[in-house]
């Protein structure tokens, strides 16, 4: 790029230089047509200025054909340079590309081998991953099932327990009421054990007591009565 | 001697109200025979004719010729009479047996009467099965109970306790 950038510079020159001369040829024809018709007043001048013109010519026709040499000379160094550049660019372009290329290639591999590290690694920290994530889940689903199971035995303690204390408020009522029923009969039992025990010594005693032990107990009655001043 | 001295004689060897009439009937029908039928029949012998038991024997058997001498044609039955008439101001003991006792034991009874309530007494015998055993009376308008009743409401507590500890004994 910057080669084309100086070949169309020197090209660009070139083109003004040839204008240029162009020019001033046009420019010294016009002027020897002119000098036909010279003024008596200005000829020295003219031709003095004529001759510097005209020696400015020499001179700028001088320095550009020097430049003009100079520039194809330095086009051609520039070329000669340019293409021993481009061919030393070549090759070191192609050493350079070589290497690249090795480097490439290396990299590439080690590319490869890293990502296969990589994607190893990846795979392990998967498994790893996903094993962890098992054992999550697992530990998580048996957390929960421990939950489940202490709040059901927990809950079932509850049962059992209020079913228990309801259990046993009940039997201590009916054990209550049987006690006091219990007591109460006792206490009926109590007040006709008398009538009863005579009712069943009336069934017994009259027929198995003969006359002498009838009149025998009388006697002790009577007895006692006396001893306890309780006859009268 | 006057209506009540020989009531005293015929009541020192009876002690019932059953007795008592049973032998004042006995005097009087003797009397009877003897005044106008036969006047010398004794009154053992009468005893005898009649097969009279030998309970009433051996209680009138104190009554003796001069205790029957008393006695007339014409004032048997106003001694009679006065005898019926004398047991209604004796004092009178209503005793309820369970069972009629024999007459030794009555006379037993009697004699305890006699020497524990008052001399004089006399005893109603009634029967009341219900008693059991033992004996209740009435006297000077007190009921007092010596039956088996009695003794088991006194010892209610006793009884109780002994029913309670077989009753845990055995059940």
């Amino acid at each position: 790029m910057e080669q084309n950038i100086l070949l169309f510079t020197i090209l660009g020159l070139t083109f003004v230089t040839a204008l240029s001369q162009l020019f001033l040829l046009i420019l010294n024809s016009l002027k020897k047509n002119e000098r036909s018709k010279p003024s008596d007043l200005f000829s020295p001048y003219y031709e003095k200025s004529e001759t510097v013109l005209h020696d400015a010519q020499i001179k700028a026709n001088k320095i550009l054909t020097n430049a003009e040499l100079k520039g194809i000379e330095f086009i051609a160094k520039q070329k000669l340079a340019m293409d021993k550049l481009i061919t030393e660019l070549d090759v070191q372009i192609k050493s350079l590309e070589e290497k690249l290329i090795v480097e490439l290639k290396a990299s590439m591999d080690k590319t490869e081998k890293s990502y296969q590290d990589y994607l190893s690694v990846l795979e392990e920290n998967l498994k790893h991953q996903e094993m962890q994530n098992q054992r999550f889940f697992q530990e998580k689903t048996q957390k929960m099932i421990d939950n489940s199971q202490q709040i059901m035995s927990a809950f079932i303690l509850d049962i059992n327990a209020k079913v228990k204390r309801q259990i046993d408020e009940e039997f201590a009522l009916v054990k209550n009421e049987l006690d006091l029923y219990k007591k109460h009969r006792m206490e009926v039992i109590n007040k006709n054990i008398i009538d009863i025990l005579e009712k069943t010594l009336e069934q017994t005693l009259v027929k198995k007591l003969s006359l002498s032990e009838h009149s025998e107990i009388i006697f002790q009655a009577l007895e006692q009565a006396k001893q306890e001043h309780n006859l009268s | 001697m006057d209506v009540r001295q020989i009531q005293a004689i015929i009541l020192s060897k009876t002690y019932t109200k059953t007795d008592y009439l049973r032998r004042v009937t006995l005097i009087r029908e003797y009397l009877e025979r003897r005044i106008y039928k036969e006047p010398e029949l004794l009154f053992p012998d009468y005893l005898n004719m009649i097969a009279a038991s030998q309970f009433d024997v051996k209680a009138l058997s104190h009554l003796d010729v001069h205790f029957f001498n008393l006695f007339t044609k014409d004032n048997l039955y106003l001694l009679i009479n006065g005898l019926m008439d004398a047991l209604r101001t004796l004092p009178v003991l209503t005793l309820y047996l369970a069972v009629i006792l024999d007459e030794v034991q009555m006379d037993e009874l009697g004699i305890w009467f006699r020497n524990n309530l008052n001399p004089e007494l006399i005893i109603d015998v009634r029967c009341n099965p219900t008693i059991v055993s033992g004996c209740a009376y009435v006297w000077n308008n007190n009921y007092k109970d010596l039956s088996l009743h009695n003794f088991l409401s006194q010892k209610e507590n006793i009884i109780n306790k002994i029913i309670d500890a077989y009753a845990q004994e055995q059940l």
